[in-house]
């Protein structure tokens, strides 16, 4: 599953919001393999979306709404949906362009009515779904171009083309993750990933085995220390570094990709606590596993990703500022500003080129304090 | 751009002001803003370890004190600031 274009009005803090995840020319000799549609060269998109700015810009919030809306889709869940739309006296809409399939471009356009009175859910959604077909020649402009001209009859959310998604969020956050599947987990293949990943990341860990007969749970052996560890909860969780936990999800993640289980893939803020080589290695293992027509947002705030060698339209900066009461969150691309292959995209962040560093005169105070 | 640029200001009018070059692009380099105000507090030694040694740091202010004993103050802390990032390769 492949998203080209998203348009978000009123949700969290996003207020008239626009990404494009379409490139305008092929990049020669890229370390992304692959970055169009399977079969139509033509038809570029991003294929790897990595998102940088500072705390609360909106990094986390954009994968909560996407995941929503996916949700509303799938489960005809629409109360979390509801729940994200920021001010429900306004309406709240949003306009998203996918391609589920590999060959059809769909757009969904929803509306949320506004509500006069103080509810917590709007229930009130006019949904509009159109299609056109991809042909061999087609780029996605000209695919957008045809939907902008359709205005009548709509589809119905059955005739959009299933497809999965991964949703994956630091373990504090309510959400924590959010997973569609067509098949389970190849069991063998995962063990084998947590066995890489953790060792890695901590050089005591001689060993980990599945519990036989029970699900999901395994065995951690670490010295002389046996932990169990089951759905990604420790009974001993002080033995095991904060790295060391995020890294089983980050295997999860791994694993689904391999096997292409989900499609499109969010992954947000899962390397806080683990080494920079190390976060750089396995973002480059997950962009080696990505398949065709698939999709991976990664957010970080690790400046190092910078400097990794990857197209500058992968990176995203998000930015909020505000206007009275209301946010606007901005989606500054690095391609927009950076035109030579050979301009360091690290150099540029430190230099606030694109205008999303923090501002961090207010903290001088905390050097004048004292008892 | 070949160094990193960073930017004390005095205030915020200062700060909107470099904010608004910054975004028209080719007037100055671009860098990092923050508020302090160089002529009136002194650099925590601290403080220049946010620095990469060889940052360029540019300083703005206004010239418009009146008082000869503040301007004398103030030119001191200035002095004592230039000398703290000198000391630390900056």
């Amino acid at each position: 599953m492949v998203i080209m274009d998203i348009k978000l009005d009123n949700f969290y803090g996003f207020n008239g919001f626009h990404m494009n995840l379409s490139y305008p020319k092929k990049i020669v000799h890229s370390s992304i393999e692959d970055e169009h549609l399977l079969g139509n060269p033509n038809f570029r998109y991003r294929k790897v979306n990595i998102l940088m700015g500072s705390n609360a810009a909106g990094k986390t919030t954009l994968g909560k709404v996407l995941m929503n809306i996916f949700n509303y889709l799938r489960r005809n869940q629409l109360s979390d949906l509801s729940r994200s739309i920021s001010n429900h006296s306004k309406q709240a809409n949003f306009t998203i362009d996918f391609v589920p399939n590999g060959v059809e471009l769909y757009r969904i356009v929803g509306v949320f009515t506004p509500s006069q009175e103080m509810v917590e859910e709007i229930q009130d959604i006019d949904l509009r779904i159109y299609k056109t077909k991809i042909s061999k020649t087609d780029n996605y402009e000209r695919c957008a171009k045809r939907l902008n001209t359709m205005n009548g009859s709509t589809l119905s959310v059955r005739e959009i083309p299933r497809f999965g998604w991964y949703f994956t969020y630091p373990k504090d956050d309510f959400y924590y993750h959010d997973v569609d599947a067509v098949e389970g987990m190849d069991k063998s293949l995962y063990l084998r990933i947590l066995n890489v990943v953790l060792k890695t990341l901590d050089s005591a860990i001689t060993d980990i085995v599945e519990v036989p007969d029970v699900e999901d749970a395994y065995i951690i052996s670490r010295g002389k220390q046996k932990l169990v560890m089951q759905e990604e909860s420790f009974a001993i969780s002080n033995v095991l570094s904060s790295g060391t936990i995020a890294a089983v999800d980050v295997s999860k993640l791994i694993c689904s990709m391999v096997e292409h289980r989900n499609g499109f893939y969010y992954c947000d803020e899962k390397f806080s606590y683990i080494h920079s080589d190390i976060e750089k290695m396995l973002l480059s293992v997950m962009i080696s596993k990505l398949g065709r027509n698939e999709q991976f947002f990664f957010t970080t705030h690790n400046l190092e990703i910078a400097d990794m060698n990857l197209p500058k339209h992968t990176f995203h900066f998000l930015k909020k500022r505000f206007d009275g009461e209301e946010s606007y969150i901005e989606c500054i691309q690095a391609s927009d500003y950076l035109k030579k292959s050979t301009d360091s995209l690290k150099l540029a962040i430190e230099n606030d080129v694109f205008g999303t560093s923090p501002d961090v005169s207010l903290l001088n105070e905390l050097y004048d304090l004292s008892r | 751009m070949k160094y990193n640029y960073y930017y004390y200001v005095e205030g915020e009018t200062e700060q909107a002001i470099l904010e608004s070059l910054k975004k028209k692009g080719n007037c100055i380099q671009s860098g990092k803003v923050e508020v302090f105000n160089i002529l009136l507090r002194k650099i925590p030694v601290a403080k220049t370890s946010v620095h990469k040694p060889g940052t360029v740091v540019v300083l703005l202010f206004d010239t418009d004190i009146q008082n000869s004993d503040e301007r004398v103050q103030c030119l001191k802390t200035l002095e004592y600031n230039l000398k703290t990032f000198k000391a630390s390769n900056i």
